[in-house]
């Protein structure tokens, strides 16, 4: 039991220590009116060009891409935050196993995603005539949170490798742009070149924007269990991928000393 | 001799809010009436703990904060009010790493500063080449200031606090972070920058600093003068101008009372948070004999018959010791 | 101040913008990768649409786009990044007065903006096999030139409100998409709900686009010159205010304390 509190305040502490410089108007802004409009953005130009009032393909695909802000801008730039702030070094000596310092955060972060989606669907909701079902509410929380966590899984991927460069920040920007662009948010991924085809299967959310369409326009998730599990597999992959990366490099970095340089 | 530097009754409070959801506002005095004026020519020294209040004084008289009320002018022009005319003719240093551009080398810094301060193209190469070398930079003048140390940094700085041959330079705490030689060369630039007449106002923590740079010293403490006077005339403060700094174990309570009775002995100060005692005598031999005689010659051991000095005024007047 | 020294105040500070811009990874993603993604977004979403309407909502448009987020994103946060370097202070009170010093930086990340510009327009030409419209060249060169001194004058507005709080960064994240949308840039203002569309007619690249418009499909002369009226006004305006922004700088940051601390 003390594990498990402790891992919660970790995990609570450590996003105050980053975020916490945010008061709440500035919060307001950053996660919730930011993103609204981006979402917008894309959604009226979407409703301009193809001349339609239905606009839930992309009101759902855009909402899912807002989990970056978490995945990327969370996980993944919280090295890049502690290395900036100076305690990074301190959190690579302390006795804690690495993992049981970040683990909680990666939690938190999720969830966080979870609730930027949600306030993506709900300004759809506001804005733009979009309706969710009671019976769709269920189905869409599980997508949500299975793409939420497999976006956080790139997230620490890239954020992993934050710990060799100094300039984490552009691929960041980059991994963000890609879940815009190829994840078929707002444009069928048939119109992409095959080779980006290709890339999009393997991007997070992909699937999950997919899926969350199908059961909008009233498909049952169990008969597309493949996409949902698929989604999980992809992040579970890119996880481990980022911890292995992580374990990696803090021994690489020790030797390179690139630690602490700013 | 005309007093550049004029501040009366001087108070700055800052106002900050507590909590996230519901923030109750609380206002801080920084500075709580403050009043001194500094001569032309002269290195007036800002003594104080931290957050005393000197960093406040020298960014009001730097014009970077107003006042809350009271009076703060240089070279007789208000600070705020008649900054456009003060901040040409001042510039100042601000202790530690940061007011640099680190990706640009020194000597990029100094032309952009150069600009800035209005100094003419056809002026300036030969004026920053002459500063570098001034502060010894001269060899390392491309490279970029973040491969600098912390010594470099701070004589960059100064370099780029005499781009424009200022009148009054204010330095906040210039020494600070430097080791011994680091600090000592830069205790140099600053003597010899006022040697030519500029007038000089620093903050430090480091009493031998103050007392080997400064003409006159004021002390700060919660926002309030607590004394003003030369070097001298600070020390002759305390009564006895030398005193026996003992190890605190040597002696038990009762011996120092015991010792303190003695006609000699002036008082005995337990510094805080120290494992000294000192006890301030005029006539330390006197008390020094007195010593061997009642407890034999190991009780001398460690014994050091120092002159008084600022920090002992400082300690005094600041606080930070108790008598016995 | 002569006109020399303020020229010289302008250069220096824009040339030492431009350097000190570039070398900073966001930035980067700002003006090299940004343009390329957002022109293939709205490549791939007007993909069936004319050319007239490619030419102005994706060739320009994302070239836009791209500019304002160069510029935007950075006149707040290079306030930021001079407190955090300790600079902020003294260059407040350089004799080379504050108000050119930022001018100077506007500018220096205004020739970033505008060779991201074309970045976007270079990228969208050779991806998409699409024939470009434009009816009146000399317009749509005067047009390019008074969006470019419209967008300056936002930003040099933006930069001096933004010196007095600390949450300028954080604001700052808000203000890329509220100004496609509200201008117009990717999509025509008209399908804009009616209430909103005269906040449109406040910001200047709303006119510097219409006026785009024109030179592309070709108008009558009286609306070239309304539009072109009402660009130059607005800008007036925003010249004005900034004027008046930088003297209550000067007294309010030093009352309020706001210089030093990051």
């Amino acid at each position: 039991m003390d594990l498990f509190k402790r891992a919660i305040r970790k995990a609570v502490v450590s996003y105050k220590g980053l975020f916490g410089m945010y008061s709440l108007k500035a919060y307001i802004m950053v996660e919730i009116i930011g993103p609204v409009f981006q979402l917008s953005f894309f959604t009226l130009v979407a409703g301009y060009v193809y001349k339609t009032d239905d606009l839930s393909p992309w009101i759902i695909g855009n909402a899912m891409v807002l989990t970056y802000m978490n995945a990327f801008f969370g996980v993944g730039a919280q090295f890049v935050q502690e290395r900036f702030m100076g305690t990074l070094k301190l959190l690579i000596a302390v006795p804690s196993n690495s993992l049981g310092i970040f683990l909680p955060r990666v939690i938190v972060h999720t969830l966080d995603g979870v609730i930027s989606v949600l306030i993506g669907l709900m300004a759809g909701m506001i804005f733009f005539g979009f309706k969710l079902s009671i019976v769709q509410l269920i189905p869409f929380l599980i997508v949500i949170l299975v793409a939420s966590f497999s976006a956080m899984g790139l997230g620490l991927l890239i954020g992993s490798l934050g710990l060799l460069t100094r300039d984490v920040n552009m691929l960041l920007n980059l991994a963000s742009m890609a879940l815009l662009s190829l994840t078929g948010a707002n444009f069928e991924i048939e119109r992409l070149p095959i080779f980006l085809q290709g890339v999009s299967n393997l991007l997070p959310l992909t699937r999950s924007i997919t899926l969350c369409r199908l059961i909008y326009s009233g498909a049952n998730i169990t008969n597309h269990m493949d996409l949902l599990f698929g989604e999980f597999l992809i992040g579970l992959s890119l996880s481990l991928a980022g911890f292995a990366v992580f374990k990696t490099l803090e021994r690489v970095a020790r030797v390179k000393g690139t630690l602490d340089l700013y | 001799m005309e007093s550049v530097i004029i501040v009366k009754d001087l108070v700055r409070q800052y106002e900050t809010t507590e909590g996230i959801i519901k923030k109750t506002k609380k206002t801080v005095n920084a500075l709580n009436g403050i009043s001194f004026e500094v001569k032309k020519g002269e290195i007036f020294g800002l003594l104080g703990p931290n957050g005393a209040g000197k960093t406040t004084t020298i960014k009001v008289l730097t014009t970077l904060l107003s006042p809350s009320s009271g009076t703060a002018k240089v070279l007789g022009f208000d600070a705020f009010g008649d900054e456009k005319l003060i901040r040409p003719r001042i510039n100042f240093v601000f202790g530690g790493e940061r007011s640099l551009y680190w990706r640009l080398s020194a000597e990029d810094n100094l032309k952009y500063f150069a600009d800035l301060y209005l100094i003419p193209r056809s002026e300036q190469n030969a004026l920053i080449d002459s500063l570098l070398k001034r502060v010894g930079l001269d060899d390392v003048k491309l490279r970029k200031v973040e491969s600098y140390s912390k010594g470099m940094k701070q004589r960059l700085q100064v370099a780029r606090a005499l781009l424009n041959n200022p009148e009054v330079v204010f330095l906040d705490e210039p020494t600070i972070g430097l080791d011994p030689v680091g600090a000592r060369d830069l205790r140099k630039i600053i003597q010899e920058i006022a040697a030519l007449g500029t007038t000089v106002l620093l903050t430090t923590h480091y009493m031998q600093e103050a007392e080997e740079l400064c003409d006159r010293i004021a002390m700060i403490n919660e926002g309030k003068m607590i004394a003003l006077n030369t070097v001298d005339g600070l020390k002759s403060m305390i009564d006895q101008p030398t005193k026996l700094r003992v190890p605190s174990e040597r002696f038990t309570s009762a011996e120092l009372l015991k010792l303190k009775e003695h006609p000699s002995v002036d008082k005995i100060i337990q510094l805080d948070k120290s494992n000294f005692i000192d006890i301030h005598s005029g006539e330390a031999d006197t008390v020094l004999s007195k010593i061997v005689h009642e407890y034999g010659r190991d009780k001398m051991r460690g014994i050091q018959i120092l002159d008084v000095n600022l920090e002992d005024v400082y300690i005094e007047l600041v606080g930070g010791s108790h008598a016995i | 101040m002569q006109f020399k020294d303020i020229l010289q105040v302008v250069l220096s500070s824009c040339k030492n913008q431009f350097y000190m811009s570039i070398g900073r990874a966001t930035f980067q993603f700002c003006v090299l990768a940004q343009p390329i993604v957002y022109g293939f977004i709205l490549g791939m979403m007007y993909l069936d649409q004319s050319n007239e309407a490619f030419t102005i909502y994706v060739l320009m448009g994302s070239g836009i786009v791209s500019f304002w987020s160069s510029i935007c994103f950075s006149s707040a946060s290079d306030i930021n990044r001079e407190r955090f370097y300790g600079t902020l202070e003294n260059i407040f009170v350089a004799p080379g007065r504050f108000e050119w010093i930022i001018l100077g930086k506007v500018i220096g990340n205004t020739i970033w903006g505008v060779i991201s510009m074309m970045i976007s327009a270079c990228f969208v030409l050779i991806f998409f096999n699409k024939s470009i419209v434009v009816s009146n060249i000399g317009l749509l060169i005067i047009g390019l030139i008074l969006m470019v001194v419209s967008f300056v004058a936002i930003a040099f507005m933006l930069a001096g409100l933004f010196t007095l709080s600390r949450s300028a960064r954080v604001l700052m994240n808000c203000m890329e998409h509220p100004i496609y949308i509200l201008c117009g840039v990717v999509f025509p203002v008209e399908i804009l709900p009616g209430f909103i569309q005269p906040i449109s007619y406040i910001l200047s690249p709303t006119w510097a686009v219409k006026v785009l418009r024109l030179a592309v499909v070709g108008g009558p002369l009286n609306d070239v010159r309304y539009y072109l009226i009402g660009l130059v006004s607005v800008t007036v305006i925003y010249i004005v205010i900034s004027a008046l922004s930088f003297k209550l700088i000067d007294k309010r940051a030093r009352v309020n304390a706001t210089l030093g601390v990051y």
